[in-house]
């Protein structure tokens, strides 16, 4: 074949991965203007925003926010304490803003998102490779719903992805040169204790890292787990002694909650779908390292992430619980293709293997932008991508009720591979106007909101009282005594309530339905709010 | 560690995961007579940790 020729076949991987790039970039942009939105709306968009933001005011006020339950407000939180420090700066500068919170948040994911760029440059030494793995993350379904919400999910996985790369880098240095870095070492336990203490999930990233250095170093591995075990368990019981005993029973007792098995088996069927590619790339490399070669951390940490993804079948679990093995799963892809790249490139392959992987890399990235397609179609410009890419413009959905009657199904401008999603669609003017039309209803009466979201409270600088889904999983463990918050419902003390999803423990709804009335729905974010006074 | 001294570890933990098993039933801790839903569970996930080891044990002496 002729140099021109050659040349011009050439060119075809070239426009391919170009257009990879753009698919990528593109939703990276789609990431951008959805949290954006959401940085300038004031109250929950999912349900459970405003109580991180009420820890985060806790601690900003010199406060532990694991409490009585029992007593007014009845508000605790259940998270460790890490992403609400780290956002109590912004609390202290800007004071109680939901956008603080998802900012750090969203620059956490764009971090994490840079790890996995690096650790696969630095292996494959492809810039276009690289930022398509990194980006890859951004493009998840999951990671575009929860990634810019006042959510610490994403946040641990911030320090779970920084702490294996680290870790990668350690061991390989450590191995190349044979000296002891401890310095590092004692870096990468910090990271993960930042990681468990941001989110008690990291325990399966922590059982990753152990596993991999015990594989390499067995005895190092095991003196370097009593200090960590002993420092994480000393920081637990000064927490729990500091808080009375409410650390303990609010983090680790209340999270004690039912499994449903076709919860977990639906979203492990549903991440499958949408990151094949990913998901597929990743178990042939694992295995591949395993039969054929030494096994990296990032397949250990992907096989423990996944299995441990089973956990979203947990009650009040989710999709985000994917995102750990979502971000190993980048990392290895962008791995195998360079291995593979490398493995054309080779001169004895020549130009016809060298091509044909140079073409199928760059269309596996097409394949797997399609199957997470995502995209809000709220603007003319957006409407029309979709329309020029084959895809629906909108969907219709029916707002969720659960204290009034059902309603239509509504327009929505917003279009998801992961199906019906009430996540990631930006907010617009009328949720906003929603969300004060409530806050101006509970404004009128003289008493904080017994409300389901936090966020009507805190508009009007009200105190927040309760955290509802707090209150149920100790209800259902029997760790609440609902008598003083029953008490005060059945005099009437609070003047508003706002329901948004009845999570509350039955007998509170039970004591609600006898002593309020609604008066006014009002619908904001897909949710329909009933907002109640007492009844004369 | 070697490939094959990790696959022994798994051979080891799901045996061990077994013996464990029917040795709650011995000192009565279980909910059922015979074995229960959650021990068939965790028979299938040791049995699959002895069938992963074995497949590791004559890859022999390379780096894990």
């Amino acid at each position: 074949m002729s140099a021109t020729m050659q040349k011009r076949i050439r060119l075809i991987p070239r426009l391919l991965i170009i257009l990879a790039l753009i698919a990528f970039v593109g939703y990276f942009i789609i990431y951008a203007i959805y949290a954006f939105e959401l940085f300038k709306f004031p109250f929950d968009y999912d349900q459970g925003e405003g109580f991180e933001l009420m820890d985060t005011v806790l601690f900003s006020q010199g406060e532990w926010p694991y409490r009585n339950n029992d007593i007014y407000p009845f508000y605790s939180s259940n998270y460790p304490p890490v992403f609400h420090l780290a956002i109590m700066p912004l609390v202290w500068l800007f004071g109680a803003h939901y956008w603080t919170g998802r900012l750090v948040s969203y620059v956490g994911t764009l971090i994490t998102a840079a790890a996995i760029g690096y650790a696969v440059q630095r292996e494959g030494k492809r810039y276009w490779l690289s930022a398509l793995a990194g980006l890859a993350f951004l493009a998840s379904n999951y990671v575009y719903h929860v990634g810019a919400l006042f959510r610490q999910h994403l946040f641990m996985v911030m320090f779970e992805t920084v702490a294996v790369v680290f870790m990668t880098v350690l061991i390989e240095r450590e191995e190349a040169d044979g000296k002891k870095r401890n310095g590092l070492l004692a870096g990468v336990m910090a990271l993960l204790l930042l990681a468990g203490y941001t989110k008690q999930l990291a325990y399966a990233t922590v059982a990753a890292i152990f596993s991999f250095f015990f594989i390499r170093q067995p005895k190092r591995a095991v003196l370097w787990a009593i200090p960590f075990a002993l420092v994480t368990g000393l920081l637990f019981l000064w927490m729990d002694w500091a808080t009375d005993g409410y650390w303990m029973l609010n983090t680790v007792i209340a999270n004690i909650n039912p499994f449903v098995p076709g919860q977990a088996e639906g979203l492990y069927k549903q991440w499958f779908m949408l990151h094949t590619v990913l998901a597929v790339t990743a178990v042939l490399y694992a295995i591949y390292q395993l039969y054929f070669e030494r096994l990296s951390l990032y397949s250990v940490w992907f096989v423990i992430a996944l299995v441990n993804s089973a956990t979203a079948g947990k009650w009040g679990a989710g999709e985000s619980y994917f995102a750990t093995a979502i971000a190993a799963s980048c990392i290895l892809t962008g791995l195998a293709f360079s291995r593979l790249l490398n493995w054309a490139k080779d001169e004895r392959r020549g130009f016809w293997w060298e091509t044909a992987v140079l073409i199928l890399i760059p269309l596996l990235f097409l394949v797997q932008a399609n199957k997470m397609f995502h995209m809000p179609t709220h603007t003319p410009a957006l409407a029309a991508i979709a329309r020029a890419l084959g895809k629906p413009t909108e969907v219709y959905i029916a707002p969720q009720t659960s204290c009034s009657a059902p309603r239509d199904p509504e327009r929505i401008p917003y279009v998801d591979s992961a199906g019906v999603s009430l996540l990631g669609r930006p907010p617009n003017a009328a949720d906003a106007a929603a969300g004060k039309k409530i806050a101006a209803f509970v404004a009128e009466g003289d008493t904080p909101a017994f409300a389901e979201d936090a966020g009507f409270n805190f508009y009007i600088g009200r105190e927040i009282v309760t955290n509802p889904t707090q209150l149920l999983n100790l209800y259902n463990n029997g760790e609440v005594d609902l008598t003083e918050m029953l008490a005060m419902l059945d005099n009437q003390e609070f003047d508003t309530v706002v329901l948004r999803a009845q999570f509350y423990p039955p007998e509170t709804l039970n004591s609600i339905g006898q002593q309020y009335e609604t008066q006014e729905l009002v619908q904001m974010n897909g949710f329909v709010y009933c907002v109640m006074r007492p009844r004369e | 560690m070697s490939k094959r001294q990790v696959g022994f570890l798994f051979i080891g933990v799901g045996v061990l995961a077994i013996v464990g098993m029917f040795g709650m039933d011995m000192v009565g801790a279980g909910q059922y007579n015979g074995i229960g839903p959650a021990q068939k569970k965790g028979m299938i996930v040791s049995a699959g940790a002895i069938l992963f080891g074995l497949t590791l044990v004559p890859l022999g002496d390379r780096a894990a």
